[in-house]
């Protein structure tokens, strides 16, 4: 058995009570914002870095305290994968703080859990959705090896995904777990040589199969963003981190964020395929409270929607009054334009760019809040 | 002039202004000067920390008055014929704007940077009273696109004369563009600083909102308002609270607003009773107490005043409790020294043999000759108390016997068989309803907090709070008054004979009250109040200024209504006397007394006190 070693703390959760300084942590005042906003789930999902350095004590920690929260919100189903600093390099099982896991690990069944272990990934199939839970971090064995700066998603598993694919039907609601990055995701010097290799073969792959989500974790920096292809390219949702100590080059650009993706199947025929998400900021002293607009992602964004940005200029300006008589309050556009539930946050800062005559007043949680004619 | 700094307040939590005014309302107990305050008149409203100025200021504004509901709010609502403006003086921009203040910034500009905040600090409150007043109306316009466009109309006039440039026509848009004008304001000094002094102010001045003028824009856009929501008659108060933390130039601007203006704007400015930029002493032609602006005291010299007002707050704390309906003697019981209906019948009274009021006199008469001497003086003979007329007992009984009873607690005779003090917790005569009506002195937040604290001690069987259970709750309140006070040093003094804090000041004064009510030779009217002699040094006067700011003494004017806002120099010949909170560590009696001059008090304690940082402060 590996002992604990002390490094300084990488986050603001400890398995060993260290966080008593601040007397709570971002697991903890979880159920005060589960129970206060009423939220349930069908699904929890975590993209990796249970803990950090192979922590045996911080992994099984971080793994309960998920399934408590799994509990309250109510979700089936509780699916991790493995991300780089639950590996423990140098050993000859690198992964097996993991593997020991219970419930098991990255699913809480037999034949799922074998097969992530063994084919590098999974799928959890229901009538709705269907999951892939990759592991990026499957080839990671020695800090000295270049694989353990970057993730990997091999040729072989690329190949059984599309036997998998070809051969079933597509659901309405698609998404693919890993801990690392499928695209490049650079910005504020964040690196460019750590993302998964084989990354945009799987982005192409899954882009023939119908519409998907890719949920990934590891740059701690809330993005999301569409992948580059066609217009059935994957969206990719970079989720920012539950816990960690804020990181200088991403600072006042990611705080530690909790989400709720919410898609509903019967609104793609109004809103087309998408869905949004919800997201809320731990902050030491106050908990978990309403994003603001630094914070990485908003209070609610969008995702799904591929369009001409000057098509959709052209009909929001159809709704809007002439600047003197007034504005429209955004949700009322919503109820007018359903798609636009899943623009995308970049493409809504594009709406208020030089030449659109759009102007758009955004909240302090950096969700539009009124829209009107610009100056 | 040196501008006061922000003072520490007892039980700070209940404090309004961490209230939004609708929450305000929920829970408000009007004082008796509310009517007054609420008049179509600009107002001076007067009081120590904690009497509740920002509580009433909120509630003249439309939120709080849409959601009142307790007597007489529907007939406010109705007369108030203003939309009040709820300014506070915040952290937001006032010390901001203070800490501006240095000399790499010409004076010229900083005037100038002052007034373009609080320009656009009021601007921005403008905009939440309109919002807030427009709802209000919204149901006269069912039609929420004409709701809309009036809002519209309002926002791109008011964005043209004040040079704003809001994303959206709308509420929300145009404070936003002021919150963004506060920035620019800051980043304008921030830039000053490091550029040519001497051109700074021409500089300034190409920024055209930092030559608003303050007074003509708030004006141009309220009678806009009045003008787009058919109000022609509607007139709008400026309500600016804690002005005594504004820097000095804008304070004295403030006062001049006082003055009546033609227009439909009204001011009313909440402070703290001690000022050193008073309109009088800084302009020619300064306006005009009863005729421009009326002025309101929050705070009672004499103690049965406030018991109305304290009444009106216990059932307000308690409507919400188990003890919902009980009178404040059911739960307090009644005060020791609290006998006035009694002293007048001929039989039954608390002064009759074996009472605990004849023991108290007894005891007192066992162990002080000066009482016995009184006795004698007056031809009593205690056993014969039943025989004693009422009024001849309330002339020379009841009126000492708060006295007796402190000087029982606190008396004992040392070995030379003379008189001393002995140390214990608060006195008896400080517990029971009245007793604790006098302590909190009609201030809501102190009420609030030391009633609160007392009903934590109440449980569905055992209703009733003792007197040593109150005892230490007062003891509490007055320990933790008693550390804020400490902590207060105050800026800039030269002399080092304070530098412990206030309490270095009050402490000396407290003490030679104590020493004349409870150690000297027995009097009736020992002296409890003092006067401040005209060759007292400003250094002191300054001293007294923040005690009656933070309320740790009261100014008691020679009639009602006499009640004023005081200087260094207006302080002077005034009279005063230590909070009641205060006077409780010392155990002197909640009584006015006698008064006695400040220096010769002070004189007293220089041949008193052994420390040797004492000196009287008489100016040179």
């Amino acid at each position: 058995m590996r002992e604990e070693k002390k490094w300084p703390d990488p986050s603001y959760l400890c398995a060993d009570g260290k966080s008593a300084a601040l007397q709570r942590d971002p697991l903890t005042d979880l159920p005060v914002l589960i129970e206060n906003s009423q939220l349930k789930a069908d699904i929890l999902l975590c993209p990796g870095d249970l803990g950090d350095r192979a922590s045996p004590s911080g992994i099984p920690f971080a793994w309960k305290g998920l399934q408590q929260v799994a509990s309250q919100l109510g979700a089936k189903e509780l699916v991790g994968t493995a991300g780089n600093h639950d590996i423990n390099y140098g050993e000859v099982e690198p992964d097996v703080f993991l593997k020991q896991l219970t419930p098991l690990f990255p699913i809480n069944s037999n034949a799922l859990r074998n097969k992530y272990w063994t084919d590098h990934y999974t799928i959890l199939e229901h009538s709705d959705f269907r999951l892939i839970c990759s592991n990026s971090s499957a080839h990671h064995h020695s800090l000295t090896s270049p694989e353990a700066d970057h993730g990997r998603i091999t040729e072989r598993t690329i190949m059984e995904l599309r036997q998998v694919l070809e051969n079933t039907e597509r659901k309405a609601i698609q998404i693919f777990l890993c801990h690392h990055h499928p695209h490049q995701h650079s910005e504020y010097r964040l690196g460019e040589t750590d993302m998964m290799k084989g990354g945009q073969l799987l982005l192409d792959l899954l882009q023939n199969h119908g519409n998907w989500l890719v949920v990934h974790g590891h740059k701690h920096h809330p993005r999301i963003i569409h992948a580059a292809g066609g217009c059935t390219a994957p969206w990719i949702f970079a989720a920012g981190s539950l816990a960690v100590y804020p990181n200088p080059t991403t600072q006042g650009h990611a705080f530690n964020q909790f989400y709720l993706i919410e898609m509903a199947p019967d609104t793609f025929s109004t809103r087309g395929w998408g869905g949004r998400i919800r997201a809320w900021d731990w902050i030491p002293q106050d908990g978990w409270q309403q994003p603001t607009a630094k914070s990485g992602l908003a209070a609610t964004s969008g995702f799904g929607l591929m369009t001409d940005i000057r098509k959709a200029v052209a009909e929001i300006r159809t709704h809007l009054p002439v600047r003197s008589a007034g504005y429209l309050k955004w949700d009322d556009l919503l109820i007018r334009l359903p798609w636009l539930h899943h623009m995308c946050p970049l493409d809504i800062r594009e709406l208020t760019a030089n030449g659109h005559g759009i102007a758009i007043e955004f909240g302090a949680n950096g969700v539009p809040l009124q829209i009107a004619e610009a100056k | 002039m040196t501008t006061p700094t922000l003072m520490p307040s007892l039980y700070d939590t209940y404090n309004a202004k961490w209230l939004s005014p609708a929450d305000v309302a929920k829970t408000f107990v009007p004082p008796p000067q509310f009517a007054r305050l609420a008049k179509r008149r600009n107002t001076l409203i007067v009081g120590p920390r904690g009497s509740g100025k920002t509580t009433l200021l909120k509630m003249l504004t439309q939120p709080a008055l849409d959601q009142w509901s307790g007597e007489g709010a529907a007939q406010l609502r109705q007369k108030i014929g203003y939309t009040g403006v709820f300014i506070a003086t915040d952290v937001s921009w006032n010390f901001q704007i203070r800490s501006l203040a240095d000399d790499s910034l010409n004076p010229k500009s900083l005037k100038l940077l002052q007034t373009a905040a609080l320009t656009a600090h009021t601007h921005k409150a403008i905009v939440e009273a309109m919002e807030s007043r427009a709802a209000s109306l919204r149901e006269r316009y069912d039609n929420s696109a004409v709701a809309t466009a009036r809002e519209a109309s309002l926002v791109l006039e008011l964005a043209r004369v004040w040079k704003l440039t809001p994303t959206v026509p709308s509420y929300f848009s145009l404070k936003c563009a002021l919150r963004e004008r506060l920035q620019r304001v800051h980043e304008l000094a921030i830039i000053e600083r490091e550029l040519d002094i001497s051109t700074s102010p021409a500089r300034l001045i190409q920024n055209d909102f930092v030559v608003l003028p303050f007074l003509v824009s708030c004006r141009n856009a309220t009678e806009t308002f009045n003008d787009i929501y058919k109000e022609k008659r509607r007139f709008w108060a400026l309500l600016f609270d804690e002005v005594e933390l504004m820097p000095t130039n804008i304070r004295e601007e403030l006062y001049q607003y006082l003055r009546t203006f033609p227009g439909q704007l009204l001011f009313k400015l909440a402070l703290s009773p001690f000022d050193d930029d008073l309109p009088s002493e800084t302009s020619q032609n300064p306006p005009q107490r009863d005729n421009d602006y009326d002025f309101i005291p929050l705070w009672y010299p004499k103690k049965r005043k406030g018991y109305s007002f304290c009444r009106a707050l216990w059932n307000g704390i308690i409507s919400d409790s188990p003890m919902t309906g009980k009178r404040p003697e059911e739960v307090l019981g009644k005060s020791l020294v609290d006998t006035e209906t009694d002293d007048w019948s001929e039989q039954g009274t608390a002064y009759s043999l074996n009472s605990p009021h004849y023991d108290y006199l007894t005891e007192l008469a066992s162990i002080d000759e000066s009482f016995r001497d009184y006795l004698k003086g007056h031809n009593i003979e205690l056993r014969n108390i039943d025989s004693i007329r009422g009024s001849e007992r309330a002339s020379t009984l009841r009126k000492v016997f708060p006295l007796v009873v402190a000087r029982v607690e606190r008396l004992r005779t040392n070995r030379d068989n003379s008189p001393e003090l002995r140390s214990r917790k608060v006195s008896t005569i400080y517990t029971g309803t009245t007793a604790i009506f006098d302590i909190c002195e009609g201030n809501p937040r102190t009420f609030i907090g030391l009633v609160s604290r007392l009903l934590e001690h109440t449980d569905q069987n055992r209703r009733r709070i003792g007197g040593d259970v109150q005892a230490d709750e007062i003891t509490q309140a007055v320990d933790r008054f008693r550390a804020l006070l400490r902590t207060i040093v105050i800026p800039n003094l030269a002399a080092s004979r304070f530098k412990k804090g206030m309490l270095s000041f009050l402490d000396p004064i407290g003490r030679q009250l104590q020493r004349l009510s409870l150690v000297e030779s027995f009097t009736p009217e020992p002296p409890g109040t003092f006067v401040v002699d005209p060759e007292t040094d400003s250094e002191m006067s300054r001293l007294l200024g923040y005690a009656l700011n933070v309320g740790a003494i009261m100014h008691v004017p020679d009639r009602e209504g006499d009640e004023e806002l005081l200087s260094s120099s207006r302080l002077r010949t005034k009279k005063f006397r230590l909070s009641y909170l205060l006077a409780a560590h010392y155990g002197i009696p909640p009584r006015l007394g006698r008064h006695i001059s400040l220096l010769s008090l002070l004189r007293k304690v220089s041949t008193h006190e052994t420390d040797g940082l004492f000196s009287p402060g008489v100016k040179t």
